[in-house]
């Protein structure tokens, strides 16, 4: 086999496994999002504890990147999807520690009753977080650089969220002091699900390099 | 800032075959030029084009101009001598003579008509050019011993300094680290980043690593053609032509 279709092949692997670190992260969103409505301690400790596997995908990508930087000293497009791997690795992280964060908020609160319906909010904000991460990283996969675009855009529809929620839970605090540390709690969690909207907004703005070049409208190079 | 030297236009033959076509190419002052392309793409000939060293080979001619500080090179005026000292080549293989380290050095100034240079100017001249191509304190206390008897590394350096010994305006380097080990490429790389303060290079590196880490600029040459041209980072990072990212990517070539 040439040495380019070997690198060819390691870049394709990079790919698999940048696939599999995504759905892990979505499956955790999912999770955490089903273990806050349903009040489900285990599934809360699988989502805070499923952080650790996630974690682990993100060094063996970062070594698999990091091989293919002293093997095949990466240039052009080569060089900008490693280098955008990197990064989006970073922020798939992330997310995964803010899920973990969801969850261990859901395993301190769930014993008692909700002073709101979590329903009425975070399952909305959980599948358009996670509709996110699942394109930004097919966006990545097909160089589809529209789709791409198109998680840019969908972060708005997140922060709109955000604010639905956090004037519903301000309002409740108004009305009823007493539920106040449970409503802030809720805001935390519609806070994490917005800063997930925001990592996969950083994810496809490195998609966007990786395929152009260009990060923000700003050459990097 | 004006270019150094500019090419127009260069048509180039090897007696019936066109090596180049239409080449336009400016190569920028106190800055390092490589010229990046697979064999036989004319990256020496474009070198060899610069210095009108291509005149030594039989049925080579060039059309076209090639402007050395705006005045072309290949006007009736035009002493070659004196535009090989102001465009000085080192070569792919070290090509010491059979002479001291010292001799090697002061070879160039001593035809030069400097005969009546002093001892103790040559010797000067010698120990800077030996500075300049991170030779000297290698050599220092073993001048008069043959040329012959350094590294392969050393001999490559030795030349680079015998070119410098000229105190030529551009230097013209062909793959001058081929069959190096990694810490003489290191040395060469190392003395070509300072020289570019005090002179203009042009380089074919022996691969394109070796332009990314060196070259100021990268052209990007394929069959006789100038494909691609640009700041380096730029040519690397974001290749505009297709051509020219197949190539670096090592998808052809």
């Amino acid at each position: 086999m040439s040495i380019r279709s070997r690198f060819d092949e390691q870049l394709a692997r990079l790919g698999d496994s940048l696939i599999e670190m995504g759905s892990m992260v979505e499956q955790a969103i999912a999770d955490a999002n089903r273990a806050l409505i349903e009040r489900d301690a285990a599934l809360a400790k699988k989502v805070a504890s499923g952080d650790d596997e996630i974690n682990h995908k993100e060094k063996e990508i970062e070594r698999q990147c990091l091989k293919i930087i002293m093997q095949q000293q990466p240039v052009a497009g080569d060089l900008r999807l490693v280098s955008s791997v990197l990064k989006i690795t970073t922020d798939l992280e992330r997310i995964g520690d803010q899920a973990a964060d969801i969850s261990a908020i859901t395993l301190r609160i769930s014993d008692k009753p909700y002073v709101e319906k979590p329903e009425d909010y975070f399952p909305q904000m959980a599948a358009a977080t996670a509709k996110m991460v699942a394109d930004s990283i097919a966006a990545f996969v097909e160089k589809d650089l529209e789709l791409a675009q198109g998680v840019i855009e969908y972060d708005d529809i997140v922060n709109g969220l955000f604010n639905k929620v956090k004037k519903a839970l301000v309002e409740l605090i108004r009305q009823n002091a007493d539920d106040s540390d449970q409503a802030i709690d809720l805001i935390m969690i519609a806070k994490y699900f917005e800063r997930i909207g925001d990592h996969a907004k950083n994810i496809a703005e490195w998609v966007i390099f990786s395929l152009t070049g260009m990060h923000k409208d700003i050459q990097v190079m | 800032m004006q270019p150094k030297m500019v090419i127009n236009h260069l048509e180039f033959y090897y007696t019936k075959k066109q090596a180049l076509f239409d080449l336009c190419l400016e190569v920028p002052e106190n800055k390092i030029l490589a010229l990046i392309g697979p064999a036989g793409s004319g990256i020496t000939t474009a070198l060899r084009a610069l210095n009108r060293l291509y005149e030594l080979t039989p049925g080579a001619r060039a059309a076209g101009e090639v402007l050395l500080d705006g005045k072309n090179i290949h006007d009736g005026d035009v002493s070659v001598t004196r535009l090989r000292r102001r465009v000085g080549m080192v070569f792919d293989v070290p090509t010491p003579l059979p002479m001291s380290i010292i001799d090697n050095v002061t070879y160039g100034p001593r035809l030069q008509g400097s005969a009546k240079k002093s001892k103790k100017a040559l010797a000067a001249l010698a120990e800077q050019a030996l500075t300049q191509a991170t030779l000297w304190d290698e050599v220092k206390d073993r001048l008069n011993t043959p040329a012959m008897s350094l590294s392969g590394g050393q001999q490559q350096r030795l030349c680079i300094a015998r070119v410098l010994a000229l105190r030529p305006e551009v230097i013209l380097l062909d793959r001058p680290c081929s069959g190096l080990d990694p810490i003489s490429t290191a040395k060469i790389e190392d003395s070509l980043t300072k020289l570019k303060q005090e002179f203009t290079i042009v380089i074919a590196p022996h691969n394109v690593q070796q332009a990314g880490r060196v070259a100021d600029r990268v052209a990007f040459l394929l069959s006789g053609r100038l494909i691609e041209e640009g700041r380096t980072a730029e040519v690397f990072a974001n290749p505009r032509d297709e051509r020219t990212s197949d190539y670096i990517t090592g998808r052809f070539g």
